[in-house]
C-alpha cells in the first residue's frame, strides 16, 4: 500500500467538510445572511426613524419690537427643518403672560427673546442674547437645536453684513462684508505619503480603505466560529475517531479543514464587509475603491482568516467544549479586534514608539496596515507587512500541526 | 503467525494505569474477542494497537510496524477500527458517507467502484434509504452503515469495539454474518464486547480483560475447560472472583 496523495487527501476532506457545514443552515444564516440584513437594515431604518422623527421649537418673544421678526426667524427655521427633510414644527408666542413650565413642556427646545433684544442687534456694538433650553436627553431635541442654531447664524450673518455696510458708510469707503467677515479662505487639497499631489478621489478611496480595514473586525468572527466546529464538533459529535484512523496523515486533516473553513469564512467576510460599505453608504459616506486597494484587502482578509484558523485550531486542541474552544479564541482575537476598530479612528503609523513597537509584534496589525500602506502609495511597505503577516500564519499552522494530537483530542489533556 | 504483538504494554492517564502489562497475541485470520466489563480498558487497548494514544511502556507490532512509527501512516489503509461511541456525519447521506470514505481509502478508480460496491453490500441498505440524511437512520441502519466504511477496503485487521451492543436481533445477526464472511476471506478481527454470550458465538480465541491486563486467554473451548464452566459467563466470574 502507498501512502495517501496528499493532495487527494486535503481535497477529499475539504469535499466532505464543505458538504456538511454547507448543510448547517443556522450557522450559515448567522454568520452570512444575518450580518448582510441587519447592518443595511440598521443604517437604513435608523435613517428613516431619525428624519421621521417630530421634534418642535417654542419661540417665545419678550421683546415686542422683535415680534414681526420672530415670524421670519420661525420661517427660516422650517426652511432649515425642511431641508435637512425633518419632521420640524415651530411655534412663536407672543403672550406676555405665558407659563414657562408649562412652555417647556410642550416643546422639545424653547428659545427666548429676551427685551431688548431687537435694539441690541440694531445697535451698532451691541450684543442680543437668546435663551435657549433643551429637552435633557432627546436626539429630537438635538435635531430642533441644530435647526434653531443654523437659522440664528444666518440671522448673525445678515446683522453683521448690515453694520459693515453702515461703518462702511460711516468711514466712507468700499467693503466687501463677506471678505472682512473672513480673512482667511482655506483652501483644501491632498498629498500621497510620498508627497505626491493626490486628486479628492485618492482622498475618498484612503478613507474607503480606512472601511475596510474596519471590516477586518468582523472577518475573524465567522473563521472561529467553522475552525472550531471542524476539530471539536467532530469530537463531539463522535465522529472523529474514524477520521484519525484513515490513512490521512494529520497534516493533510488539518489542512482539509482549515481549508474549508477558510472557503466558508471568506465567504462570509465578504458578506460582512459588502453589509459594512452598504451601512456607511445608507449613512451618507461617499465610498470608493481602487483595484489596488481591493487586492490588499482581499490577501489581507485571507491572511487573517487563515491566522485566525491557526490559532482557532490550536486551541480547539487545548479545549474540552466547542464554546470553550471559542470562548477562548474570541478571548485572544479581541486584540485583532481592538487593532480594527481602532484603525477606524487612529493612524496606526502616527503612534509613539512604544506602541507602535508593540503593535508591530502582532501579526493582526499587518493586516491592517497593509491595506493603509497601499491606500497611501506605498506599495513596498504593503508588500513588507503581508510578508511578515504571511511568516506568523506559516509558524502558526506549523503549531497547529504539532498540536493536533490524536490522544490530546480523544482523552482531552489539555 | 499473529498479526498483532503486545507485550507488557502499559498506559497510565493522570497517574491512574489503565493498562497493566497487557498481552496479548491475535493470529492472523482469527476473530479475537476482548472481553470484559466497562471500564476494563478494551477501548485503550484498542487506541493504542491503532496508534490513537501513545503507549508508556512495553512491546508492541501491528501488522509488522510499531503504531508509533513514522511508518504507521502507510498500514493505517490496512486497517478498519469502527469505535464502540461512533457516529456518522448527521448531515450528510449514507451515500455520501460511502464516497467520503472510499474517496480516502481508493488509490485507484478500481479501488474505488469495488469499495463503493462493498460498502453498499455490507451495509445492506435500500438505495432510497442510503440518499437520505442519517438523520433519518435507525441505530442499527447507522451501525451497520459505520461497519461497511470501517470494512469496505478489505482491511487485513479490523477492530470493532461493540459492535452489536444495543442493536435489534437482526441487524445484530447481519453484523456478525459480515464479520464471518470476511474473517473467511482472511481479514482477521478484534472485537472488544462485554457480552460474553455474543462472544461464545463468534470467537475463534477470546481473551478476559480485567484492570487493564488479559487474565485469561484462549479458545472459547479452552477457557470453559480450563474453568470447568458451562460458559464463557460462568468462567470469567469465576477468573475474577469478586472484584467487580
Amino acid at each position: 500500500m502507498l501512502e495517501m496523495n496528499s493532495s487527494k487527501a486535503i481535497k477529499t476532506i475539504l469535499w466532505k467538510e464543505i458538504l456538511d457545514l454547507s448543510r448547517d443552515y443556522k450557522t450559515l444564516a448567522a454568520v452570512i445572511i444575518l450580518p448582510l440584513i441587519s447592518l443595511p437594515s440598521l443604517a437604513l431604518i435608523t435613517s428613516v426613524l431619525y428624519v421621521s422623527q417630530r421634534s418642535s421649537i417654542l419661540i417665545i418673544v419678550e421683546d415686542q419690537d422683535f415680534a414681526i421678526d420672530a415670524i421670519t426667524l420661525k420661517d427660516i427655521i422650517v426652511e432649515k427643518g425642511r431641508a435637512l427633510k425633518l419632521e420640524l414644527t415651530v411655534n412663536v408666542n407672543t403672550n406676555k403672560t405665558i407659563d414657562y413650565k408649562y412652555s417647556l413642556v410642550q416643546a422639545d427646545v424653547v428659545a427666548i427673546i429676551p427685551r431688548g433684544f431687537k435694539h441690541n442687534i440694531t445697535m451698532l456694538d451691541g450684543q442680543a442674547i437668546v435663551k435657549v433650553s433643551r429637552l435633557v436627553g432627546s436626539p429630537a431635541s438635538d435635531i430642533a437645536y441644530n435647526a434653531l442654531q443654523w437659522a440664528l447664524y444666518d440671522l448673525s450673518v445678515s446683522i453683521v453684513n448690515e453694520r459693515i455696510r453702515r461703518l462702511a458708510e460711516y468711514a466712507n469707503i468700499s467693503i466687501k462684508p463677506e471678505a472682512l467677515r473672513n480673512p482667511i479662505l482655506i483652501e483644501t487639497g491632498y498629498h500621497l505619503a510620498s508627497g505626491v499631489q493626490a486628486r479628492v478621489e485618492e482622498a475618498t478611496v484612503a478613507f474607503t480603505a480606512r472601511i475596510l480595514q474596519f471590516s477586518l473586525f468582523f472577518v475573524v468572527y465567522p473563521a472561529v466560529v467553522f475552525m472550531s466546529d471542524a476539530i471539536l464538533g467532530e469530537r463531539e459529535r463522535r465522529t472523529i475517531e474514524k477520521l484519525l484512523v484513515s490513512p490521512l496523515s494529520r497534516r493533510d486533516l488539518l489542512a482539509g479543514k482549515m481549508l474549508a473553513s477558510m472557503i466558508l469564512g471568506i465567504i462570509a467576510a465578504l458578506a460582512d464587509s459588502l453589509a459594512l460599505l452598504l451601512f456607511f453608504i445608507l449613512a451618507g459616506e461617499i465610498l470608493m475603491l481602487s483595484v489596488h486597494v481591493l487586492i490588499a484587502w482581499i490577501i489581507s482578509v485571507i491572511a487573517l482568516i487563515a491566522l485566525t484558523s491557526a490559532i482557532t485550531s490550536i486551541v480547539s486542541s487545548r479545549s474540552e467544549t466547542t464554546r470553550s474552544a471559542q470562548i477562548l479564541s474570541f478571548a485572544i482575537l479581541s486584540i485583532a479586534m481592538i487593532i480594527y476598530f481602532a484603525s477606524l479612528l487612529v493612524d496606526l503609523t502616527k503612534v509613539p514608539a512604544w506602541a507602535s513597537t508593540i503593535l508591530q509584534l502582532i501579526p493582526f496589525t499587518h493586516a491592517s496596515l497593509a491595506i493603509y500602506r497601499v491606500s497611501t502609495g506605498d506599495i513596498l511597505l504593503a508588500v513588507i507587512h503581508l510578508l511578515i503577516l504571511y511568516s506568523s500564519i506559516i509558524l502558526l499552522v506549523l503549531l497547529a500541526v504539532r498540536e493536533f494530537n490524536s490522544e490530546r483530542l480523544l482523552l482531552f489533556r489539555g | 503467525m499473529y498479526i498483532v504483538e503486545a507485550e507488557n504494554i502499559v498506559k497510565k492517564l493522570k497517574d491512574k494505569v489503565i493498562l497493566n502489562n497487557l498481552t496479548l497475541r491475535v493470529p492472523k485470520g482469527s476473530i479475537y474477542v476482548l472481553a470484559g466489563p466497562n471500564g476494563s480498558g478494551k477501548t485503550t487497548s484498542m487506541r493504542v494497537i491503532l496508534g490513537l494514544i501513545k503507549r508508556d511502556s512495553g512491546y508492541l507490532r501491528v501488522l509488522g510496524l510499531d503504531p508509533e512509527s513514522r511508518e504507521w501512516n502507510i498500514a493505517k489503509s490496512r486497517i478498519g477500527y469502527l469505535p464502540e461511541d461512533a457516529q456518522p456525519y448527521e448531515r450528510l447521506t449514507g451515500l455520501e458517507h460511502i464516497v467520503f470514505y472510499a474517496r480516502l481509502y481508493s488509490q485507484s478508480i478500481e479501488d474505488y467502484s469495488g469499495m463503493v460496491e462493498k460498502a453498499l453490500k455490507i451495509a445492506g441498505l435500500p438505495y432510497q434509504i442510503l440518499n437520505s440524511k442519517v438523520t433519518t437512520y435507525s441505530r442499527g441502519m447507522k451501525r451497520r452503515l459505520l461497519l461497511s466504511i470501517t470494512l469496505m477496503h478489505n482491511p487485513e485487521l479490523a477492530l470493532l469495539d461493540e459492535p452489536t451492543s444495543g442493536l435489534d436481533v437482526v441487524s445484530s445477526y447481519r453484523i456478525k454474518e459480515v464479520i464471518r464472511e470476511m474473517r473467511g476471506n482472511g481479514t482477521t478481527f478484534i472485537i472488544a464486547t462485554h457480552d460474553l454470550k455474543e462472544a461464545e458465538k463468534i470467537a475463534d480465541r477470546v481473551g478476559f480483560i480485567a484492570k487493564g491486563s488479559i487474565i485469561a486467554e484462549g479458545t472459547v473451548r479452552e477457557i470453559l475447560e480450563t474453568f470447568n464452566a458451562e460458559s464463557l459467563e460462568e468462567a470469567y466470574v469465576k477468573v475474577v472472583g469478586d472484584e467487580f
